[in-house]
């Protein structure tokens, strides 16, 4: 009985997936369900779209932007923060963290006043730097994790046989936390190219990425070879959980997530 | 180091800086800096701009400092109507995603290593899809010749298909199913850190399951079910995608408004206003759910603060 | 006195001869000096005012309760605790403001701290590297360090890989490759079972008597400072209460805390008595005890009286010997070398410790009166703290 609910509610959580997969092959232009016939014409279609291929060329240039500038922002901020001690400590690690308090529309509404404030027009530039604000500190999260599981003294075990501090962090300690830093490094990268709610405010029109396209067309009529171009996000997204199971596990997705 | 040992006492200090420490200092400096720019001000700005007033005519800030802007919210009825329906609907969406998460962690605290990981695989996988994406599955359950209109006037139950686009009731179910998996970690959280031995102390002393869930689970695991409600809550009252994508033009909430007026009426000192009351409406909530948590278990420590996703 | 010396197995290690015990140190020659180290955690007083010299190749043992302070003085002189007060010196330069990474101090953690990511041969080339000495040049360190420890089939697993033994001395490999002048060993075989503890114990004594270097071994395993050092620096509560070597600070300990900390003591308290004919005894209860005084203590002084375990004599016949009482036994509990008595004497309960011959092939009854003695000269009284 038990396991019938527990099931129930995954697939509850897995349904609109699976629907968007399934509906994704039908042959009426418009949506039905269940789909008639199979056809992958709307993929065909859907690559043929120029605006969306423009906008998934953003959101996987701004995600590799975000994740190569973000995870090394993140593996500095984790590697001070171990530094820090008392109040100052939790001041710091309280600012780090507040992206994960703070609802995204507010994060969002406060850059984009910012940005206007200083007369910078949204580009791809701000859509970078808003959703470092929001990724950082899942990767630093994870990272931290990663550090405290260190074995214990092994920073003091390099440093009595002659390694400066520079030189520990660098041979010891980041060698060490490299599945961590990877681990925080792809939820950057998936954090990144789903969001939405961060960059509905600071994309710009020639900077569109896939979910605010997406979000656009969805108030006008939908047809399928929308259905197509969902039906691929999740697939990739499948994919990038492949690479981290195969590589990290997907316990630390689980860990970042809370 | 041997030029340093032998530098004159008044000079020692300069032993002292050594290049790693100016990596460090400038490492330190440059990320304080860099947070600092990049949330502290923008925060700040946030909560100027929301006691100041723009001249919607020309865009241009007027002088001065007021509560202009939480006024005309407060005594405008269309708003404190907003605020209700945002809160309401928070609610109900906090109390059903825990309905629907709770059988579901504590099936998962007890399945074996295997099932349980697939388990918690499947439950965060909506975490890493884009709301956008989701909604749109729930679009195509709900549309007029989607499957749940389809199913039933297949059955003959119908002869039309319903309006279920668009209704309060499918936006309840795309905020539930988007927020579900925050949920449900934060129960099997709860659940995880409930030794097996107590369980079995409590069989052993003759308790039912039902009875073991009622007395001993449920009271462990209310902190799970604190810090999951507060997030749930907090995430719906600020969303705003899936109210516009599922509720469409006449579903209004606190976040759907600020969304409106910052991109479409350029009012932002009112966008701003909302804002702060929306994040004190979720700090309100978060703190008196904790205040009751410790009341009902008075054995137990608040539950930490809980981590929201933006 | 043979039985006597039979009675002390466990720490039959301590007293193994060295062939040339090295000299007391004086200033001048001291390799290792602390001097007035104190160490404060907020309020707590972790290390007071602690001093001590060590010759070049001495080897001390720090010796202690858990939380007197000892792994906290050897991370002041090893330089990770930068807030400590006093003075290190290593052949007479003051190391105390040096970052650990410049004071050639080689230190075996307690958890080994192996890094997880490189092979037994790269953990042990770690310090070598550090000092930019390349891999070919270092090769003959490294198999030196390796071939100390006895690990050459392993040089090319991972930490990961070794049994906690091995991990140890992979551990003491890395730290004695980089020839430090001074070897620190936190706890070296705490974290191994009670067999392999005593083969590592045996190792380890091989492998410092090999490498004749200054060395300060922390621990709180008396059995382990006896048979491994050529000094026991006892503390307690942050001081120093005495630094002897392992024969004399078990034979004459200079406090209370040091002669019940080494061995197994029965404790009594009691008065001092001078007799008319010379002798002085200690009144306890109703029984008088004569021993031989280490210490000057007039009549009347309260002080403590320590018997140690095996210094006790079961019998069930009269015993020729200083001091004798008769005793109910309680328990007689045989542990295969050994017999233990938990024995209901005049002053109290006493247990003692007998591996002689003749204790193990007799078979105690529970209940059954027995006698025992104690000679003068193994009593250990020492006065009260003033106040």
């Amino acid at each position: 009985m038990a396991r019938i609910i527990a099931y129930c509610v995954v697939g509850f959580i897995l349904l609109p997936n699976i629907i968007i997969i399934i509906a994704s092959f039908s042959e009426l232009r418009f949506i039905t369900f269940p789909p008639s016939g199979f056809t992958i014409d709307w993929y065909v279609e859907a690559l043929h779209r120029q605006e969306f291929l423009a906008s998934f060329r953003t959101s996987l240039l701004l995600s590799a932007t975000v994740t190569a500038i973000g995870t090394v922002i993140a593996l500095m901020t984790a590697l001070s923060l171990r530094v820090l001690t008392g109040p100052v400590r939790n001041w710091a690690v309280g600012v780090v963290m507040s992206p994960l308090m703070l609802p995204g529309i507010v994060i969002g509404i406060a850059l984009l006043q910012f940005f206007s404030l200083l007369r910078v027009p949204t580009s791809g530039w701000t859509l970078v730097l808003g959703h470092l604000v929001i990724t950082i500190p899942y990767a630093v999260r994870l990272i931290t994790d990663s550090l405290s599981a260190l074995p214990r003294n092994l920073e003091a075990a390099a440093s009595s046989l002659g390694a400066n501090p520079l030189r520990t962090v660098l041979a010891v300690v980041i060698p060490c936390i490299k599945p961590g830093v990877i681990a925080g490094a792809l939820f950057v990268f998936i954090v990144s190219f789903e969001n939405i709610t961060i960059s509905i405010f600071l994309a710009a029109p020639q900077t569109m990425t896939l979910p605010v396209r997406i979000f656009g067309y969805t108030e006008q009529g939908v047809e399928t070879w929308l259905v197509a171009i969902c039906s691929m996000t999740i697939l990739f997204t499948l994919l990038l959980m492949g690479i981290i199971e195969r590589f990290i596990g997907v316990r630390r997705i689980i860990y970042a997530t809370k | 180091m041997s030029m340093a040992t032998t530098a004159a006492p008044r000079l020692a200090f300069l032993r002292e800086i050594t290049l790693d420490r100016i990596i460090t200092a400038i490492l330190f400096v440059s990320l304080a800096a860099f947070f600092f720019v990049v949330l502290v001000i923008p925060f700040g700005l946030l909560l100027s701009t929301a006691f100041r007033q723009m001249d919607l005519m020309t865009y241009q800030f007027q002088d001065g400092y007021s509560f202009h802007q939480f006024l005309r919210f407060f005594s405008d009825a269309y708003y404190l109507r907003i605020l209700f329906d945002t809160v309401v609907l928070a609610l109900e969406t906090t109390f059903v995603t825990l309905v629907l998460a709770y059988p579901l962690a504590l099936y998962m605290s007890r399945a074996g290593v295997r099932e349980r990981q697939i388990l918690r695989l499947l439950s965060v996988s909506p975490i890493l899809i884009s709301i956008v994406v989701m909604n749109f599955g729930w679009v195509i359950v709900m549309a007029p010749q989607g499957l749940v209109n389809n199913t039933l006037m297949g059955l003959g139950l119908i002869d039309e298909p319903l309006p279920l686009l668009y209704s309060h009731v499918v936006v309840v179910l795309g905020l539930v199913h988007v927020h579900l998996p925050f949920m449900i970690l934060a129960i099997d959280n709860g659940l995880g850190s409930i030794q097996p031995e107590v369980l079995k102390a409590a069989e052993s002393l003759g308790a039912s399951r039902w009875k073991t869930l009622r007395n001993v689970i449920w009271p462990l695991s209310i902190n799970g079910v604190v810090s999951g409600s507060i997030v749930v809550f907090a995430l719906t009252a600020s969303s705003f995608v899936t109210p516009m994508l599922l509720g469409g033009a006449w579903t209004k909430t606190l976040a759907t408004v600020a969304y409106q007026q910052i991109l479409f009426t350029l009012d932002s000192p009112f966008g701003a206003a909302i804002c702060l009351i929306l994040l004190s409406v979720t700090a309100t909530f978060s703190i008196g759910l904790t205040r009751l948590a410790i009341r009902l278990q008075p054995h137990r420590a608040a539950p930490a603060a809980p981590a929201p996703r933006p | 006195m043979a039985s006597d010396a039979n009675a002390v197995v466990s720490f039959k290690d301590a007293f193994k001869p060295r062939t040339s015990p090295p000299p007391e140190p004086t200033t001048r020659t001291a390799h290792l000096e602390v001097i007035n180290v104190t160490m404060d955690y907020g309020s707590f007083r972790a290390v007071d005012n602690v001093s001590f010299a060590l010759s070049r190749g001495e080897r001390l043992a720090l010796l202690g309760p858990s939380g007197c302070g000892k792994t906290t003085l050897i991370n002041v002189i090893a330089g990770f605790n930068k807030h400590a007060v006093g003075h290190v010196r290593i052949n007479g330069t003051d190391v105390s403001r040096r970052p650990a990474y410049r004071r050639d101090i080689g230190v075996v953690f307690q958890n080994y701290a192996l890094f997880p990511h490189l092979t037994v041969e790269d953990n042990v080339y770690f310090g070598l590297k550090m000092r930019r000495v390349s891999k070919a040049k270092a090769k003959p360190a490294i198999d030196r360090a390796i071939e100390l420890v006895r690990l050459e089939p392993f040089r090319g697993r991972y930490p990961h890989q070794l049994s906690g033994g091995q991990q140890q001395r992979a551990a003491i490999a890395r730290a004695i490759a980089i020839e430090p002048e001074i070897l620190l060993l936190d706890e070296p075989l705490s974290n191994l079972d009670a067999k392999l503890r005593e083969q590592m114990r045996t190792d380890l004594l091989e492998i410092l008597d090999e490498l004749s270097i200054t060395t300060i071994l922390v621990t709180h395993d008396q059995a382990e400072a006896l048979a491994l050092a050529d000094r026991v620096a006892v503390l307690n509560a942050g001081h120093v209460e005495q630094i002897a070597r392992p024969i004399d600070a078990y034979e004459n300990p200079k406090t209370q805390f040091v002669a019940g900390f080494l061995g197994e003591s029965n404790a009594f308290d009691g008065t001092v008595q001078h007799r008319p004919d010379g002798t002085a005894a200690i009144q306890i209860g109703p029984q008088e005890l004569t021993f031989a005084p280490r210490v000057e203590m007039p009549s009347g002084t309260k002080a403590r009286v320590f018997i140690r375990a095996e210094r006790l004599r079961v019998s069930r016949s009269r015993l020729a010997t200083d001091n004798l009482m008769e005793a109910r036994l309680k328990h007689a509990i045989y542990l295969g070398g050994e017999h233990r008595f938990v024995l209901e004497s005049p002053i109290g309960v006493l247990m003692a410790v007998s591996s002689s011959e003749s204790d193990l092939s007799n078979t105690y009854k529970t209940g059954e009166k027995v006698m025992v003695g104690c000679s003068a000269a193994s009593l250990i009284v020492l006065p009260d703290d003033e106040g």
